[in-house]
């Protein structure tokens, strides 16, 4: 796990920052909204579905199952997601580590980048944290959760990076 | 100012094939793009009177019947004249000009719109005839820049005379590919391969995908034992025909139609591919636009020796029908693989790569396994839920639920063999293999695919382990490349992470050193 380690600054001795704390608290927000949501559902459906049919015992444990297995997910998935995401941004590159049961290392090239562009949701938006999205031409990835001012200067600095490429270009 | 607009206008037609497109000169498209816009608003007005005129249905009342009648013919010359006045408009006001190093397109109505679009952008100009352009003698000329936002519509479509079309696209090829092949050599230059009508008819009915290959045969076959042997439920029979239909006959007619004719060449760093019957299409890209170069082969086509070759190439969007047929280059229909190989080395030499192709290593066998054995237990658990369902609900003198139990158990059954099978065969097929230019994945147990990209066209490169390959330091890859259908992943199997992230490590090692240069794929 030491590769997880962070120093004071919160980066970690290959040069990954960490989320800052308030991520963990916007994730857990969307997670009980969703779990909100899927309880309601599940509620509704027995309420006015389900309890009408003659439900067999083998069905009502599949659905208990199926539904503890999303809560679950939902409980503990914000927990380690935060615990393991991971990003560098260097002048050649960007590195992003994540995931929860499948743990994904997405490398996009400085030189690839097409447009940057920094979105909040309302829940973000509560914790001052954004989300700077990476276009090329190829598709789409996420840095998830930035600090608000991190992301802008990460946008910013990036985007000068590029404009300075393209001039070079020209 | 030069009036082109489809009567052909000699000094024009000269000074093009003489002097190259007239620089700063306006011109307009030819009239019969006012006819097509109205064609299509007539059958819009037809489908919108059509649902109105059913809320008529069952009104005993005439004279609410007439009134009803009368607005709709309304509503229908309304729609149709309004649409007539509109294009009109649109193709009075919109100019074209080709300018030194760029052309633009202004539209001067209501809603203003000037399209810069500079010759060294332009990914492909393609050519496209249907019916209405066989009719009067013109084509369309489509304009695809180096975008996956125009790579399902083309950035430009312009409707000219025959002739008008094919100067303005040699003119522009020139500029682009700096050759001089002109329309009139374009007809008698020869193809690479030699395709027959037999070839495209072998390459239709082959290159479909197994799964909707066989779920189609299959479909028509209870479709034919329903209507004439079992011959009690003509419903059900025309429903699995309908199926059969849908998901195999009519790609294979498609695909007859679209490569009919097939003819592919090279020219310097253009690659120029023509077909059609029908409609006919005429594409040129070049090489440098290539991103990857995919050898595929379903699993009948693969029994007897055959494998088609494609690329992916961004731009190349010809309008009206923009699926995979039409969006993915064909550099070679269903062919043995000698003459695949000559295609490619006569095409595309520049993505063949002589290097050793690994298997997925042996620790590989743990996860692939443990993910087929989590897939059965699934569609176990599934198959017995509904089993379960199935078998409970009793309607009279019917069978049905107990069918469809039956048949939820034969599936499960199959499937779960099939993902094991898949597991033991992927570990015999799928590969990986690279060196300091190319890579190539090989994967499919059923459909195989092979493809090779180059690293300069990587765009982002995604490496990711799942809880049962993590512990064995395996991962799988997913490369995105700037696709012809947009953008496109392509898929690794199970290897070793430090081997992925290798790729990853090559395209950002080329951008720093100066092996990468944006200037080499213009």
């Amino acid at each position: 796990m030491s590769e997880f380690k962070v120093d004071e600054h919160g980066v970690t001795a290959d040069g990954y920052h960490v989320l800052p704390k308030r991520a963990m608290a916007s994730m857990y927000i969307g997670s009980i909204i969703a779990l909100s949501i899927m309880t309601f559902i599940v509620f509704m459906t027995y309420r006015y579905t389900l309890s009408y049919y003659e439900v067999t015992g083998t069905q009502v444990i599949l659905m208990v199952a199926v539904y503890v297995l999303i809560a679950t997910y939902l409980i503990f998935g914000p927990f380690v997601y935060y615990a393991r995401y991971r990003y560098r941004i260097n002048e050649d590159r960007i590195d992003i580590r994540r995931g929860i049961f499948i743990i994904s290392h997405t490398v996009i090239p400085v030189e690839r980048i097409h447009q940057l562009e920094v979105a909040r949701g309302p829940i973000n938006n509560l914790f001052k944290l954004a989300d700077v999205t990476i276009t090329t031409a190829g598709g789409i990835a996420k840095i998830q959760f930035l600090d608000l001012l991190v992301a802008e200067k990460t946008a910013d600095s990036l985007n000068e990076y590029i404009t300075e490429i393209l001039r070079k270009r020209e | 100012m030069t009036q082109p607009d489809g009567n052909e206008d000699q000094s024009f037609e000269e000074s093009l094939h003489f002097e190259g497109i007239p620089i700063n000169e306006k011109f307009r498209q030819h009239k019969i793009k006012v006819v097509e816009e109205v064609l299509n608003a007539i059958i819009i007005a037809f489908f919108t009177t059509f649902v109105f005129s059913l809320s008529v249905v069952g009104i005993e009342d005439s004279k609410i019947v007439a009134y009803a009648m009368i607005g709709l013919v309304l509503l229908f010359a309304t729609i149709v004249l309004s649409a007539l006045w509109i294009s009109y408009w649109r193709w009075k006001k919109t100019m074209i000009v080709f300018k030194e190093t760029e052309m633009t397109v202004f539209r001067d109505t209501v809603f203003k719109k000037e399209i810069r679009i500079a010759y060294t952008k332009i990914a492909s100009t393609n050519v496209n005839r249907g019916v209405i352009n066989r009719l009067t003698n013109t084509s369309k000329l489509l304009i695809n820049i180096n975008s996956n936002v125009n790579s399902y519509s083309p950035e430009l479509t312009l409707t000219f005379g025959v002739k008008m079309t094919d100067r303005i696209r040699a003119n522009l090829s020139q500029k682009m590919y700096n050759n001089n092949i002109l329309p009139e050599d374009e007809d008698n230059m020869p193809s690479i391969v030699t395709i027959s009508t037999k070839d495209v008819v072998l390459h239709s009915f082959l290159s479909q995908p197994t799964t909707s290959a066989l779920f189609g045969i299959t479909m028509f076959f209870i479709g034919f034992y329903e209507i004439f042997v079992n011959s009690g439920d003509f419903g059900a029979g025309m429903i699995a025909i309908f199926f059969a239909l849908i998901t195999y006959v009519i790609p294979v007619v498609g695909m007859i139609f679209h490569y009919f004719n097939y003819k592919i060449y090279r020219v310097g760093d253009t690659i120029y591919l023509s077909h059609g019957f029908i409609r006919t299409y005429y594409k040129s890209f070049k090489v440098t636009k290539i991103n990857a170069v995919r050898l595929r082969s379903p699993l009948i086509p693969r029994l007897i020796g055959k494998y088609m070759l494609d690329a992916e190439v961004v731009g190349l969007a010809i309008g009206g029908n923009n699926d995979s047929n039409n969006l993915v280059p064909l550099l070679c229909p269903m062919k043995n693989k000698e003459t695949i190989d000559r295609v490619m080395m006569a095409i595309v030499p520049e993505f063949i790569h002589d290097v050793e192709m690994k298997h997925q290593p042996k620790n590989a066998a743990k996860p692939i396994f443990i993910r087929a054995t989590l897939w059965s237990l699934m569609f176990a658990t599934i198959a017995v839920a509904l089993y379960d369902l199935m078998t409970k609900i009793v309607v009279d003198n019917s069978m049905i639920f107990e069918q469809i139990a039956l048949v939820t158990i034969v599936i499960s059954v199959l499937a779960i063999i099939g993902f094991f099978m898949n597991g033991i065969l992927s570990l015999r097929i799928v590969k990986y293999g690279r060196n300091k230019e190319l890579f190539t994945f090989i994967v499919g147990a059923v459909d195989r695919k092979i493809t090779t990209m180059s690293y300069d066209k990587v765009q982002i490169s995604n490496v990711e382990g799942g809880p049962f390959s993590r512990p064995f330091g395996l991962a799988k890859c997913n490369i995105s490349l700037l696709s012809s259908v947009g953008s496109q992943d392509i898929h690794s199997g199970y290897f070793d992470v430090e081997d992925l992230e290798a790729i990853s490590e090559e395209v950002v090692a080329r951008v720093k050193d100066g092996r990468y240069s944006y200037s080499k794929y213009l």
